[in-house]
């Protein structure tokens, strides 16, 4: 008998004092079933708490019940009124508005003021944290590839070898081929989504902000700028939309310029991805134009393409990446099979959820339970009913912040990592509205979000 | 996140078998809604533990507290329910 069957036996024989004792061979036994159980449970990756960011394999939701296709895009269904909605002219926009810079910024342009503000705060005896020259370095310089380069080119750029094409002509695969090809070569260059949607030229400036028209053009077979126009083929149907997730750890220092970082890394992404899927699309034998915000608008572009809804704050709400994110376009002639919009139940939550609204400093994104016709200042395209965001406060804000605020952005619910508690509250929320207050209220109780106001942005250069 | 896991089936896999093991010997005897109490107050359990956890692992701290402070809170009434009513009988039956 060896010493553990002696042992047993003697732990069976031993009178059981108080009826509910645990003996050694029960133990043994107990956790043997555990060891497997254990192993079960943590083979099953029940709980994945990486963040979605941390890489590729995490990116998938968890509970996989939170997205449908629809055959119309929420801003018809839930919003009314699109069809309303005149193209609109880029010269418009808060950032061009020569009226707002009359009333605002001294008649010049608001990036004049804002840079006093920077100046402003860099000369304070301590720059306030967030503001400090190495946050505002780090803001500018992260922009680097979407200003000082021609990612945005109209025409090829010299990465695709065109001269392939004369002998062994173009790329010639089904809709739905294309679609999934464009879909891996987009993964293939950094983190986000990518979703394709018919052209719906409402969508696109009547003019760009200098006042030059962007016309659809039958007459022309290639995509073309002069002076007097730019002229678009009426052949290019296909748009490419890329959905680009912004660097995460700094989301909880918005508004400050560290946070700017992460915008200007996200521009910096776009124009990179657009670049990339503009020449491959080149290299395969047909034309294509990347896109960043100039040209056409990005967040209508995004909900046809099936990437997101349309929020509270304007913006685009993505089920993946949240609101914390930026996108690019790319249109072309390919023919690629489009994707379906999609719903969450984003519009809906957005109805009690007020998060962006309550940390808008400048007040500009609406309180009122319910979207309106009501515009909100010059720059909004008047016609539909929606939530209208003043874009001319919110600018104001930023010049007198001295760096682009993104509040709205970093502390919507929907940019949480997934985890099984968001993925399950994303999932219930997308099937019934039942519980959204009380989600909308836990996630103030439990203090997820969070500004520059309750985080030292020192930490981050220190970690 | 995975060590917490294998933890917490580990601890599982014993507390099944010994109830099972006291059930069967008849040293614990269940009501039909003792074992929805205690499949509830073992769901709750799990979902305190697996809340905290994720939350540490997400940078959330906060969220951790106030999943403790609240949902912990919930469990503790339960736990003592549980033992009250099912386990604090038992144990004087077995004396
Ligand atoms: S960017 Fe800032 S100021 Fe502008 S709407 Fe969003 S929260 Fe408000
Ligand atoms: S913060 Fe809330 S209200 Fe605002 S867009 Fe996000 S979900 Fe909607």
């Amino acid at each position: 008998m060896s010493i553990q069957d002696r042992g047993d036996k003697m732990a069976e024989k031993q009178p059981d004092k108080k009826g509910l004792t645990l003996s050694r061979r029960d133990f043994l036994k107990s956790t043997g079933i555990a060891g497997l159980t254990a192993g079960a449970v943590g083979a099953s990756s029940f709980i994945n708490s990486k963040p979605a960011f941390a890489g590729e394999k995490t990116g998938q939701p968890i509970v996989d019940f939170t997205v449908k296709e629809v055959d119309q895009p929420k801003y018809k269904t839930f919003f009314e009124g699109s069809e309303n909605l005149k193209r609109f002219h880029q010269a418009n926009e808060a950032f061009k508005n020569k009226d707002l810079a009359k009333k605002n910024f001294d008649g010049k342009p608001w990036f004049v003021k804002y840079e006093e503000t920077v100046m402003q705060k860099l000369t304070m005896d301590k720059p306030p944290a967030g503001y400090t020259l190495i946050d505002q370095t780090l803001a500018n310089v992260s922009w680097t590839s979407y200003k000082t380069t021609n990612f945005f080119s109209w025409e090829p750029i010299g990465a695709a070898n065109l001269k392939r094409l004369e002998v062994v002509g173009k790329w010639e695969g089904t809709p739905e081929e294309n679609n999934k090809i464009v879909k891996k070569a987009a993964q293939m260059w950094g983190p986000g989504e990518t979703g394709v949607a018919e052209v719906n030229e409402q969508w696109f400036y009547s003019h760009e902000a200098n006042g030059t028209p962007i016309i659809f053009s039958d007459k022309h077979d290639k995509p073309v700028q002069t002076k007097e126009a730019w002229y678009i083929p009426k052949t290019m149907k296909s748009l490419i939309v890329m959905v680009i997730p912004m660097y995460e750890p700094v989301r909880k220092y918005v508004p400050s310029a560290l946070a700017g970082g992460a915008v200007g890394t996200g521009y910096s992404l776009m124009a990179e991805k657009a670049s990339k899927m503009a020449e491959f699309l080149r290299g395969l034998g047909y034309n294509a134009i990347p896109m960043g915000n100039e040209i056409g608008l990005s967040v209508p572009m995004a909900i046809d393409a099936g990437l997101g809804e349309l929020g509270r704050h304007g913006l685009l709400v993505n089920p993946k990446w949240g609101s914390w994110i930026r996108i690019s376009k790319v249109l072309t002639d390919m023919p690629i099979a489009p994707d379906k919009p999609i719903d969450f139940g984003v519009a809906e939550f957005c109805r009690t959820c007020m998060k962006c609204a309550e940390n808008c400093p400048s007040e500009s994104i609406s309180f009122d339970k319910d979207p309106s016709y009501e515009i909100k200042c010059p720059s909004n395209n008047p016609g539909m009913k929606k939530w209208y965001v003043d874009t001319w406060s919110c600018l104001t804000f930023w010049t007198e912040n001295g760096a682009g605020c993104t509040n709205c952005q970093g502390i919507c619910p929907y940019n949480k990592p997934h985890t099984w508690i968001h993925d399950v509250v994303k999932g219930i929320s997308a099937k019934t509205t039942v519980f959204n207050s009380t989600f909308a209220a836990l996630d103030d109780i439990l203090g997820y979000g969070g500004t520059v106001d309750e985080n030292n942005p020192e930490e981050w250069w220190k970690s | 996140m995975a060590l917490l896991m294998w933890l917490v089936g580990l601890f599982t896999g014993i507390a099944g078998v010994k109830i099972y093991g006291w059930v069967k010997e008849g040293k614990l005897e269940c009501q039909w809604y003792h074992w929805i109490i205690g499949v509830l107050w073992y769901l709750l359990g799990m979902f305190v533990i697996g809340f905290v956890g994720v939350s540490f692992a997400e940078g959330e701290p906060q969220a951790a507290g106030m999943a403790i402070l609240i949902f912990g809170g919930v469990f503790l009434v339960v736990t003592v329910l549980l033992y009250r009513f099912v386990f604090a009988k038992q144990i004087k039956t077995a004396a």
